[in-house]
């Protein structure tokens, strides 16, 4: 350690610039993603920034024309349009109800999928499948929908207590189940929205976790077994080295997919808001859904600035000291 | 010293043979869950057309036929352009771009991550925010930045954009604070490694669980390109395009669409069992002995 400060002050007397240079060096390394960053981003931002204070419309000869309202846009969004806040607020419910669920599944997964095993490398590719599906002409082959049909004409499938009430036509209906919580527990009512939410989202859960369980897994891989061997012969077990090696060394990646998953459902396809802001596109009303995409975006990034704060707290670095 | 471990010695942790049983139990029922949609769409490639239509659906095929396929092909066989111009197209877009991005964006989350420069703060919150931008609003302004940069109609006017996604850039830049220890990076300077050196022999080596993953999300994204706005010439256009003009064709393309998504499917799948496979579990995080 002494050495590396020796030298490095030597370098110092030597060339003062010593410190410059690596924030050249920096910079060289990241000048051709902030270039392309810039080129292709940047001015995509502000225009849209721009955008969303006036007043656009596509000419039918070529071109736009761009008239400067104000606040305008903004004002009809949040106080006239009837529906946005309400989809606004849905959307972030349901981020995050699904976050924490979706974060703690694919640890899970992840966790079982990193052991050894037999099989282990064709368990993986099948939890990645719903990612591969979700894509391109796939998604587009309509399947979505004739799964979901086939989903629903295959009793037991969902909930596994489903088989029994086969006869009413498959899985247990939403209103049923509820009907029957209220009747056996004495759970309010908004807890048994809760849960009834969380059973229906199973398929999104599972759905929407392939690139997490892939990210720990890659995050798992890079903990040294050696930890885990002395660990071993301390007579650690495997519950204790999971919580005091696995969770704190795995804990930067959970920061990373706690944020992958709100960006993901914020700006997932299947999104209330998303498809609200597609469609006023389509209506040629590019001002008012620039508008909607900033309010949106703001919240976004709110919540992930949030979140993340509080995340980062929790986070251990193996580096630092 | 450095050592890094090639090999993880073959003593894991051992576990009973209730909790392997346990373990295999809960993968075997989660991942038939996840089979499911693939299982059935492979199932409705290969059934014949009255087949599809029965309701309420069934999940399998009662008499298997490769109608289907041989109808894509004839299909496929008469289009305007050659059909492999659509398939080549698809590859190089999704070949070079993933290269390019997984290059650029370790480069990148190298000196994020392990160095100290003026503006790297703000460099990355701005990556982190545009992370949450809908690419919905953005398309006026990005037409109008390809078309200046006159890329219309151009191969780069997908592959460019694909090198820049901030997604890429973010996992490595996590991923690399999550695996390299700062004392390697450290004593590989003692020992006078140029800062280039330093990223290919050392940093990428160390992290290429990281980036075999960032690979599989690279293909998985380009490969699924479709019809872009900003090409409009037929010879450039991708697979994916091609097939879904096949869908297209209305309801009786119901099963050649449905062929066409299986046969799509192959190559994502493919790309990911061979990187995972690559990921042999020998790097050992830290390769620290102090």
């Amino acid at each position: 350690m002494s050495k590396w400060s020796a030298a490095l002050s030597m370098k110092k007397r030597m060339n003062l610039t010593a410190t410059k240079k690596r924030d050249l060096m920096g910079w060289i390394f990241v000048s051709p993603f902030v270039l392309g960053f810039i080129l292709l981003f940047l001015g995509i931002f502000i225009d849209s920034f721009r955008f969303s204070f006036m007043e656009v419309n596509v000419l039918s000869q070529g071109g736009y024309s761009e008239k400067f309202i104000g606040m305008d846009n903004f004002h009809h969004i949040l106080r006239i349009d009837p529906y946005f806040n309400r989809q606004l607020y849905d959307a972030v419910q349901n981020m995050i109800f699904d976050i924490p669920i979706i974060v703690m599944y694919s640890l899970f997964i992840a966790v079982l999928l990193n052991q050894k095993m037999k099989g282990r490398a064709i368990f993986r590719a099948i939890f990645f499948i719903p990612v591969i599906l979700a894509t391109g002409i796939i998604d587009k082959a309509d399947m979505r929908n004739s799964i979901m049909n086939a989903y629903q004409s295959i009793p037991g499938l969902d909930t596994g207590i489903a088989a029994v009430n086969e006869s009413a036509g498959g899985m247990f209906s939403n209103l049923q189940l509820k009907k029957y919580m209220y009747q056996m527990f004495d759970f309010s009512p908004a807890l048994v929205n809760i849960t009834v939410g969380a059973a229906e989202n199973i398929y999104n859960v599972v759905n929407h976790s392939g690139v997490q369980i892939l990210i720990f897994l890659a995050g798992l891989q890079a903990i040294s077994s050696s930890i885990y061997e002395s660990a071993k012969i301390e007579g650690c077990s495997g519950w204790e080295s999971f919580w005091k090696i696995t969770f704190p060394l795995i804990s930067p990646l959970i920061l990373v997919n706690i944020i992958y998953s709100i960006v993901d459902s914020f700006t997932g396809g299947k999104n209330q808001i998303m498809d609200r802001i597609t469609s006023t596109m389509k209506l040629g009303q590019y001002g008012t859904a620039s508008a909607m995409a900033w309010i949106y975006f703001l919240v976004a990034a709110l919540f992930i600035i949030v979140i993340g704060l509080i995340a980062s707290r929790f986070v251990f670095y193996q580096n630092k000291e | 010293m450095i050592h890094i471990k090639l090999h993880r010695s073959k003593s894991g942790i051992k576990r009973s043979y209730f909790a392997d049983f346990g373990i295999y139990l809960f993968l075997l029922l989660f991942g038939i869950f996840m089979m499911m949609p693939m299982v059935y769409a492979i199932s409705n490639s290969i059934k014949p057309l009255e087949e599809i239509w029965y309701f309420p659906p069934r999940f399998l095929v009662n008499n298997p036929t490769l109608e289907n396929f041989r109808d894509l092909m004839v299909v496929m066989s008469d289009s305007w352009v050659p059909f492999s111009r659509y398939i080549f197209n698809t590859f190089f877009i999704t070949a070079v771009g993933t290269l390019g991005h997984v290059v650029l964006a370790s480069l990148c989350a190298y000196v994020l991550s392990k160095h100290h420069f003026p503006g790297k703060g703000i460099l990355f919150s701005v990556v982190v925010l545009s992370l949450m931008f809908s690419g919905a609003v953005t398309q006026i302004p990005n037409f109008i930045i390809i078309s200046k940069l006159g890329w219309i109609d151009s191969y780069q006017a997908i592959i460019i954009p694909a090198f820049a996604s901030s997604l890429g850039l973010y996992l490595m830049k996590q991923f690399m604070d999550q695996m390299i220890p700062d004392a390697v990076l450290e004593s590989a300077r003692m020992d006078g490694a140029s800062e280039w050196n330093i990223f290919w022999k050392i940093v990428m080596p160390m992290v290429k669980p990281a980036w075999l993953t960032l690979i599989i999300f690279s293909i998985q994204g380009l490969w699924g390109t479709g019809a872009n706005h900003f090409i409009q010439s037929e010879e450039l256009k991708t697979l994916n395009y091609a097939l879904s003009q096949i869908l297209a064709g209305g309801i009786v393309r119901t099963g050649t669409g449905s062929a066409a998504a299986v046969l799509m499917m192959i190559v994502p799948i493919i790309v990911f069992v061979i990187s995972q496979s690559k990921i042999i579990e020998t790097m050992s995080a830290s390769g620290m002995k102090e």
